[in-house]
């Protein structure tokens, strides 16, 4: 394992992972907060190995998947509201 | 340090970012801290569309989130293609991932970039995943799970084109039920997880002919349940839940070929979606659902306000 980290903004879970296009040195993170059960966009840095800090409220419930599209956006599956939300960085 | 329990300290060099770093001595254990500000967060534009009619789900099990699946919930398969989504539901029923019904599958087609349901088409009974075909950019491939999964081939609109019944690698008894896991193709051979839900707990990985969807061969047995794949290349990487393990598995010769990968901490990867490989860096990437560092340097919030 090259490393690990943990968020500490507020106590989340992660639970889907996938590429984030707007910087390939950080990968977007599918978090649940485990106070409010609500689903959250966080950035993991690959250089330092840690949380990125700043998450970005998705939805209600936790993150069933996530995806990068060719077009640079990012497509989160709120598994338990049955929302899609688009992320497009601008 | 205003109510520390951090035991002795002394400042150490902050990273780039941080604001102030400590080196803290607590019971034999040396932690080092750094401080930061609360970073902005990433500038950008959410877009949300309802897909399910049906009102919002807390599975009752969310407290033991060390063994809660993200599978639980209204989705089961999805798949980003250039300029459509597509997800796979059962409308009204929560956990989709098992098939004690042979209910109808309906397959959202929604449009990327206006953010619209385009269209919902009727599909095969419990397909659990998708991806994308690579013989067409709006072309896509999926697979159902119960108790006689099959791989099937649809076209931009939903149709089925294609269908194979998956080989399973053992005997099953009536109501065992196999969930296809993870699903991926390259421009030679379509690659599918399958990992059972009771005992005899166990995985494979099986290989089939990208045009014809004819069965090549099946990989041996990961003698473990696996929540979580990623296929690269010809690579079928799987997240062991039970010894926490990243198996890979080559689907690209005669034989599916499994090697045994990382070994990752306990309990990483146990949910569906939490396996990603990035193929710039070579790099995997899984989660832990554990909030905390489980080393003897507890994690405090330590973020300064602006």
């Amino acid at each position: 394992m090259i490393g690990a980290g943990v968020p500490y903004e507020r106590e989340m879970v992660p639970w889907a992972i996938s590429a984030w296009p707007a910087d390939t040195d950080r990968v977007a993170v599918g978090m649940l907060a485990t106070v409010d059960m609500n689903g959250y966009l966080a950035l993991f840095s690959v250089a330092d190995q840690r949380f990125s800090g700043g998450s970005v409220y998705l939805d209600p419930g936790v993150v069933r998947a996530r995806y990068a599209d060719s077009s640079g956006r990012i497509f989160a599956v709120m598994g338990w509201s049955g929302v899609l939300v688009r992320v497009t960085p601008r | 340090m205003p109510g520390s329990q951090l035991g002795d300290c002394e400042e150490s060099n902050p990273v780039a970012g941080a604001v102030k770093a400590f080196r803290c001595f607590e019971t034999g254990v040396t932690c080092d801290y750094q401080l930061l500000t609360p970073p902005d967060p990433p500038a950008v534009d959410i877009v949300r569309l309802p897909i399910v009619t049906a009102p919002m789900m807390i599975p009752t099990e969310q407290l033991l989130l060390d063994d809660y699946d993200a599978w639980t919930g209204f989705f089961s398969g999805s798949v980003v293609l250039p300029q459509s989504v597509w997800l796979a539901t059962r409308l009204g029923s929560f956990d989709t991932i098992a098939c004690n019904e042979p209910e109808p599958t309906e397959l959202v087609h929604v449009d990327s970039e206006n953010m619209n349901i385009v269209e919902n088409v009727v599909g095969p009974s419990c397909i659990t995943v998708l991806a994308a075909d690579p013989r067409s950019p709006i072309a896509f491939i999926g697979a159902s799970s119960g108790p006689a999964p099959m791989l099937y081939r649809f076209t931009g609109t939903g149709t089925v084109t294609q269908s194979v019944p998956v080989p399973l690698p053992i005997p099953f008894g009536p109501g065992d039920q196999v969930v296809s896991i993870a699903l991926g193709a390259n421009t030679q051979t379509i690659a599918l997880a399958l990992t059972t839900l009771a005992m005899p707990v166990e995985a494979w990985v099986i290989a089939f002919d990208l045009d014809t969807l004819a069965y090549r061969s099946t990989s041996p047995s990961t003698e473990s349940q696996v929540r979580a794949g990623a296929f690269v290349g010809s690579t079928m990487y799987v997240t062991d839940r039970r010894r926490g393990r990243v198996l890979s598995h080559d689907v690209g010769r005669p034989r599916v070929v499994q090697s045994l990968g990382m070994t990752i901490p306990r309990g990483v990867s146990t949910a569906a979606g939490g396996a990603y490989f990035d193929p710039a860096s070579e790099k995997f990437w899984s989660r832990r659902p554990a909030t905390r560092a489980r080393s003897g340097c507890s994690i405090r919030r330590a973020v300064i306000a602006r």
